[in-house]
C-alpha cells in the first residue's frame, strides 16, 4: 500500500501552519531562481564589454529578477510567517477563512508557474524592466507573447494577494483571544495589519493598470500607445501602486526585527504606542509620494516640490521607529544569537537605505541619480537590507518553533558574517556609480570596471552565503537538537505552545491574556476536544487547489486560445460549485469567535466584514480607473485631441434606461434581504429572480450598445475616448456578470429553501456587493454618457 | 545665501558645480545624522551585552505580557529636529531646482531639438541642421534643449553636467545648460531609461566648440 497521506496533506490542507510552510518553501524556491538570474547579469556586468549575455537575454533576466524578487519572494516570505504565526499570535485556532487561505496559496503558485513559463514562450518573457514603462510595454515595441503572459501572471498574483488580505484582516480583527486587545498584539502582527492594508489599496490599483495594459496588448485599445495616455498615464498608475508596494516589502521584516531586538535584549519594545501610529502615518503617506519616481518626466514644478516634501516627511515616522528600536536595547542584557544578529543587521542596513532615500527625495539631486545605479543601491539597502535581512532573522527565530529542533548556531553566525560582507560589497559600491545607467547590458567606461567587478564579487559572496543557511536549516530540521517551547524567552503567544504547535495551536485551552501573562481556559465545547499533534483530515478540502488550477489554465488560455480558456473556466466554475456545497463549519470549534476580542468590528459577521474589506479594495480598483479617466480627459486638450461629445456618440436613451434598470435591481436586492431576514421564502425567491432579470437585461442592452457602437466605427482602438468607454463599461460589466453568477447560486439555494431568518448572511454579503456594482455605475454613467 | 553654495567645486558646467555643492551638503548632513545614530546603536549593543552572572532586567519579555514604556516627548523632539534639517536641505534643493527648471531669457541662446529614438539621439538646430549621435555647442553660451522621443520612453542625460530630463513620446521637456569646459572637450550623452535591447548603446557625444567655430560649423553644409 502506498501511503498517500503526506501528499494529500500538502495538497488538500487548509491549516494555516501547513499553508505557511508551503508559502515558505515556494518563496525560497523563487528566491533561488531570481537570485541565480541576478548572478547571470552580474557576470555580464563584471567587466566592460562582456558578452556573457545577449541584450535580450539580459533585459529578460533583469525584468524577471525584479518582478520575482518583489512579488513572488519578499511579499510571500512575509506571508509565510504571517500565515504560520499571526493566528497563533492573536490566539486563534486558524484563519477566519481556511479554504480561502489555501486558495491564496494555490493562486500564488499558479501565478508563479505562469510567470516562469513566460520565460519559455516564443520570443521570451517580459523584457521591459519591472517598472514596465509605456510605451515599451506595448505590442509595437515588445511583441513577445511572454510579456502578456507575465502581465496575466501578475494579475493572478494580485488576486491571490487580495484574497489573502481580506482573510488576514478579518482574522486579526475578529478572532483574537480574550484579553488580546489590539494594543497587545505583537509588533509583527501589527506590521502585517499595515502590510495588508497597503496591499488592499495598492494591489487593486496595480490590477487596474494591468487591465489597461492587457487591454492594449490583447484587444488593441490605445491607452499607452496614444499621446493622451502614454508614458505618463502608466507612470502615475504604476507608481501609485509601486511606492506603497515597497513598504509592503519592508514592513514584515522590519516588524520582525523590532520583536527580535526586544526579545534578545530582554527588554519590552520601547514606545510601542508611538511605533504603531508611526506605522499608520507612514502607510498613509506612502500613497502620497509616488511622483518622486517621476521627477524628470516634466510634470509641473509645483507638483515636484510637493512630492519632494511628502517624500521627506515619510522618513520622519521611520526615524522615530528606528530611534525606538535603538532605545529598546538600553538597560538590556543582549544575547547575540543568530536571529538577533540579523535583526541588528536589518536595522543597520535600513538606516543606510533610509539616509540615501533622503537624497532621492531631492528634486534637484535627482537630475543625476535618476535611472542610475545609485537608485539600485538605495532600494536594495531598504528592501533587501531592511526587509529580507529581518525576514531571515525571523526564519532563524521561528525555526525551532516550526520544526521542534534547533539550528546550528555557529553556522548561523558564519552565515550572518558572510551575508553582511557580501551585501555591503554588492550594494555599497553602487552608490559610487551614480553616473552609470541602470539596466544597461554592457559598458565601455574603463573606470566603471573595477567597481562593477567588486559588485559582482559581492553578489556571489551574498548569494553563496545563503547556501549556508539552506544547508544548516535542512540538516537541522532532521538532526538538530530538540528545542523546547521557548528557547528565546519570547513574549508572543507562539512561545507558550509546543514546538511544533499541534493542529489547533493551543492544547491547554483557549489563551486568555491579561496584564500578568497568559492563562488557558480549558475548552468545553463538544467538538473542540481534539488536540492530537497530527494534522488531520478535519482540515482537508480539495476545492482550493482545483479552483486555482482552473484559474491558472483560464489565464493561460487568454493567450493560448479558446480551448484552454474554456477548459479552465469550466474547471474553475465546477470547483466553485463544489466549494459552495462543501461545509467546513463545525469541523473544528469556533470558540474564540464567540468569546474573544472583536473590537472595533464586534457587530459584523466574519463574512460581512470580509465583504466590506473587499469592497474597500474595489474602491481602490475603480478609484484608480476613475483617476486614469480624469488624467486622460485633462491631458487630451494638451495633446491636441478633442474628446468626442458623449451625447453625440452614445445612445442616451439606452444608457439612461440601463441606469434605471440597475438602480431598480438594487431596490429588489434590498427587498430580497428584507425577505430573507424575515424568513419570507416566496418574497425572497421573487425578489432574487427580479434582481437577476434586471441585471441580465442590463447586460443584454449593454451588448446591444457595444454592437451599435462597433457598427458606427467606434471600436476599441478608435481613440483614447473609445478605449476608455469600452474598458470602464467592460470591467463594470464583468462585475455584473460575476454578480449574476453568484446570484444564480443564491437562487438555487433560495428555491431549495436554504435561507432561514438566521441564515441570511449570504444574501446580505451579496447585497453589499450588488450595491457596490450599482454605485460604480452611478459614477460611470455621467462620466461616460453626459460629460 | 544658501549653505549649499558654500562648497564650491570646479566642474565643466555651472549646473554640475551647483549640483556638486548641493550633494556635498546632503552628504555632510547624512554623515552627521547616520554617525550619531550608529554611534548610539553600537554603543548600546556593546554596553548592554549580556554579562555572565548579571540578572535579566525586571521587565524581561514573558509569554503573553505586553509592557508599555517609553517617552512620547522624544518622538516630538526628533520630529522637530528632522523638520528643521529637512527645511534647510529643501530650501537648497528648491533653489537649485528653480535654476535647473528655468532657462534664462537669453537672446543669444542656442536652441536644439533633441529627439530620442531606438537607439540614438538626433539633434536638430533652429536653422534646420540635423545631426545624429553628436551635439556640438559653443563654449560659455546658454544652450536650451527641447527633448522628446519618437518611439518609447527614453531619458536624456549628460552625466558630467548633471543634466537630465526624460524624453517622452508626445511631450516636449525643456532642459538647459552652459558649457564652461575647455574648447575641444568631449562628454558623453546617455539614455537613462531602459528602452529595449539597444539601451546600453544609446549614447551620443557632446562637443564644446569655440563660439566662432560653432557658428561656422552651424552654417556649414
Amino acid at each position: 500500500m502506498v501511503d498517500w497521506y503526506p501528499l494529500k496533506r500538502w495538497l488538500l490542507t487548509t491549516n494555516h501552519k501547513d499553508i505557511g510552510l508551503l508559502y515558505l518553501f515556494t518563496s525560497l524556491y523563487f528566491f533561488v531562481a531570481a537570485g541565480v538570474l541576478a548572478l547571470t547579469f552580474r557576470v555580464q556586468l563584471a567587466v566592460p564589454s562582456n558578452t556573457f549575455l545577449q541584450p535580450d537575454q539580459y533585459n529578460q533576466a533583469v525584468t524577471t529578477h525584479g518582478l520575482l524578487m518583489l512579488l513572488w519572494v519578499l511579499t510571500p516570505l512575509g506571508a509565510a510567517f504571517a500565515n504560520y504565526f499571526v493566528p497563533i499570535q492573536i490566539g486563534a485556532r486558524d484563519m477566519a477563512f481556511p479554504r480561502l487561505n489555501a486558495l491564496s496559496y494555490w493562486l500564488y503558485l499558479a501565478s508563479g508557474l505562469l510567470a516562469l513559463s513566460a520565460y519559455f514562450a516564443p520570443g521570451g518573457t517580459a523584457d521591459w524592466g519591472w517598472t514596465t514603462y509605456a510605451p515599451l510595454n506595448t505590442v509595437e515595441f515588445s511583441p513577445a507573447v511572454g510579456g502578456s503572459m507575465m502581465g496575466l501572471a501578475l494579475m493572478l498574483l494580485m488576486a491571490s494577494s487580495i484574497v489573502a488580505t481580506v482573510n488576514f484582516l478579518v482574522t486579526i480583527f475578529r478572532l483574537r483571544a480574550p484579553g488580546m486587545s489590539l494594543m497587545r498584539l505583537p509588533l509583527f502582527t501589527w506590521t502585517w495589519i499595515f502590510t495588508s492594508l497597503l496591499m488592499l489599496w495598492a494591489f487593486p490599483a496595480f490590477v487596474s493598470a494591468l487591465s489597461l495594459l492587457i487591454a492594449d496588448r490583447a484587444f488593441g485599445t490605445v491607452f499607452f500607445t496614444s499621446a493622451q495616455g502614454g508614458s505618463l498615464l502608466w507612470g502615475h498608475m504604476f507608481w501609485f501602486f509601486g511606492h506603497p508596494e515597497v513598504y509592503v516589502l519592508l514592513l514584515p521584516g522590519f516588524g520582525i526585527a523590532g520583536d527580535l531586538l526586544s526579545t534578545f535584549s530582554r527588554r519590552p519594545l520601547y514606545a510601542k504606542r508611538i511605533i504603531i501610529p508611526c506605522l499608520a502615518i507612514a502607510s498613509i503617506l506612502s500613497f502620497t509620494v509616488w511622483a518622486h519616481h517621476m521627477f524628470m518626466t516634466g510634470i509641473s514644478p509645483s507638483l515636484l516640490e510637493a512630492f519632494n516634501v511628502t517624500t521627506e516627511l515619510i522618513s520622519i515616522p521611520f526615524a522615530i521607529i528606528v530611534l525606538a528600536y535603538i532605545l529598546t536595547l538600553r538597560g538590556g542584557s543582549i544575547r547575540f544569537s543568530t536571529p538577533m544578529l540579523f535583526a541588528v543587521g536589518s536595522l543597520a542596513l535600513f538606516i543606510i537605505g533610509g539616509v540615501t532615500g533622503v537624497f532621492n527625495s531631492s528634486i534637484a539631486l535627482d537630475s543625476a541619480f535618476r535611472g542610475t545605479f545609485w537608485v539600485v543601491g538605495h532600494f536594495h539597502y531598504t528592501i533587501v537590507g531592511g526587509g529580507l535581512t529581518g525576514l531571515f532573522g525571523g526564519l532563524y527565530y521561528w525555526f525551532p518553533k516550526m520544526t521542534g529542533r534547533m539550528y546550528n548556531e555557529r553556522l548561523g553566525k558564519i552565515h550572518f558574517v558572510i551575508y553582511m560582507i557580501g551585501f555591503n560589497l554588492l550594494y555599497f559600491p553602487m552608490h559610487i556609480l551614480y553616473d552609470m545607467p541602470r539596466r544597461i547590458y554592457t559598458y565601455d567606461v574603463a573606470a566603471w570596471g573595477p567597481i562593477n567587478l567588486l559588485i559582482t564579487i559581492g553578489g556571489f559572496t551574498f548569494g553563496i552565503s545563503q547556501l549556508l543557511m539552506f544547508g544548516n536549516l535542512l540538516w537541522s530540521a532532521r538532526r538538530g537538537p530538540t528545542a523546547d517551547r521557548d528557547p528565546w524567552g519570547g513574549y508572543s503567544l507562539e512561545w507558550g505552545v509546543p514546538s511544533p504547535p499541534p493542529e489547533f495551536n493551543f492544547p491547554e485551552g483557549i489563551p486568555v491574556v491579561s496584564a500578568t501573562g497568559v492563562t488557558y481556559r480549558p475548552v468545553s465545547m463538544a467538538n473542540g476536544g481534539h488536540h492530537e499533534a497530527t494534522h488531520g483530515e478535519e482540515h482537508w478540502s480539495r476545492w482550493p487547489i482545483v479552483v486555482a488550477i482552473g484559474a491558472g489554465i483560464a489565464f493561460w488560455g487568454v493567450l493560448m486560445g479558446l480551448p484552454a480558456l474554456a477548459l479552465g473556466t469550466v474547471i474553475f466554475a465546477a470547483a466553485i460549485a463544489g466549494w459552495g456545497r462543501e461545509n467546513l463549519r463545525g469541523r473544528w470549534g469556533e470558540a474564540i469567535e464567540t468569546i474573544g476580542e472583536k473590537w472595533p468590528f464586534a457587530r459584523l459577521e466574519n463574512l460581512t466584514l470580509g465583504m466590506w474589506i473587499f469592497i474597500f479594495g474595489e474602491i481602490a480598483f475603480f478609484g484608480t480607473l476613475f483617476g486614469a479617466y480624469v488624467f486622460l480627459r485633462m491631458n487630451a486638450p494638451l495633446t491636441g485631441f478633442a474628446w468626442p461629445d458623449p451625447t453625440e456618440v452614445h445612445n442616451m436613451f439606452l444608457g439612461g434606461f440601463n441606469t434605471i434598470l440597475l438602480l431598480t435591481s438594487g431596490l429588489t436586492m434590498v427587498l430580497a434581504l428584507t425577505c430573507a431576514r424575515k424568513g419570507n421564502q416566496v418574497g425572497l425567491q421573487v425578489s432574487l429572480l427580479a434582481t437577476f432579470f434586471l441585471g441580465a437585461f442590463f447586460m443584454i442592452i449593454k451588448a446591444l450598445e457595444w454592437r451599435e457602437l462597433f457598427q458606427s466605427n467606434f471600436t476599441f482602438s478608435t481613440n483614447v475616448a473609445s478605449s476608455t468607454y469600452y474598458l470602464l463599461t467592460g470591467v463594470h460589466g464583468a462585475h455584473v456578470v460575476a454578480g449574476l453568477t453568484a446570484l444564480t447560486y443564491l437562487m438555487v439555494k433560495a428555491f431549495k429553501g436554504g435561507f432561514g431568518p438566521q441564515k441570511s448572511g449570504a444574501v446580505e454579503i451579496f447585497g453589499i456587493y450588488w450595491g457596490m456594482v450599482d454605485a460604480v455605475w452611478v459614477f460611470l454613467f455621467p462620466l461616460l454618457y453626459l460629460l | 545665501m544658501y549653505l549649499a553654495y558654500a562648497f564650491p567645486v570646479t566642474a565643466p558646467a555651472p549646473s554640475a558645480e551647483h549640483w556638486q555643492s548641493l550633494f556635498t551638503l546632503y552628504v555632510i548632513a547624512a554623515v552627521i545624522v547616520a554617525g550619531v545614530v550608529f554611534v548610539l546603536f553600537f554603543f548600546f549593543l556593546v554596553k548592554y551585552r549580556r554579562r555572565p552572572g548579571v540578572a535579566e532586567p525586571a521587565d524581561a519579555p514573558k509569554v503573553g505580557v505586553m509592557v508599555d514604556r517609553g517617552n512620547p516627548a522624544l518622538a516630538a523632539i526628533l520630529t522637530a529636529l528632522l523638520v528643521a534639517l529637512f527645511f534647510g536641505l529643501t530650501l537648497n534643493t528648491f533653489a537649485l531646482n528653480a535654476y535647473l527648471q528655468q532657462p534664462p531669457n537669453d537672446p543669444n541662446a542656442v536652441h536644439i531639438d533633441v529627439i530620442g529614438f531606438q537607439w540614438g539621439w538626433r539633434f536638430v538646430y533652429s536653422n534646420g541642421k540635423d545631426v545624429i549621435g553628436e551635439m556640438r555647442v559653443p563654449q560659455h553660451v546658454t544652450v536650451i534643449l527641447n527633448i522628446t522621443s519618437q518611439d518609447v520612453f527614453h531619458s536624456f542625460g549628460i552625466p558630467d553636467f548633471k543634466i537630465k530630463r526624460d524624453a517622452l513620446p508626445g511631450r516636449v521637456n525643456v532642459a538647459w545648460f552652459v558649457a564652461d569646459a575647455n574648447i575641444g572637450s568631449v562628454y558623453k550623452i546617455r539614455c537613462y531609461e531602459l528602452c529595449g535591447t539597444g539601451h546600453a548603446l544609446m549614447t551620443a557625444d557632446l562637443l564644446v566648440l569655440d563660439p566662432a567655430a560653432f557658428t561656422t560649423w552651424l552654417k556649414g553644409a
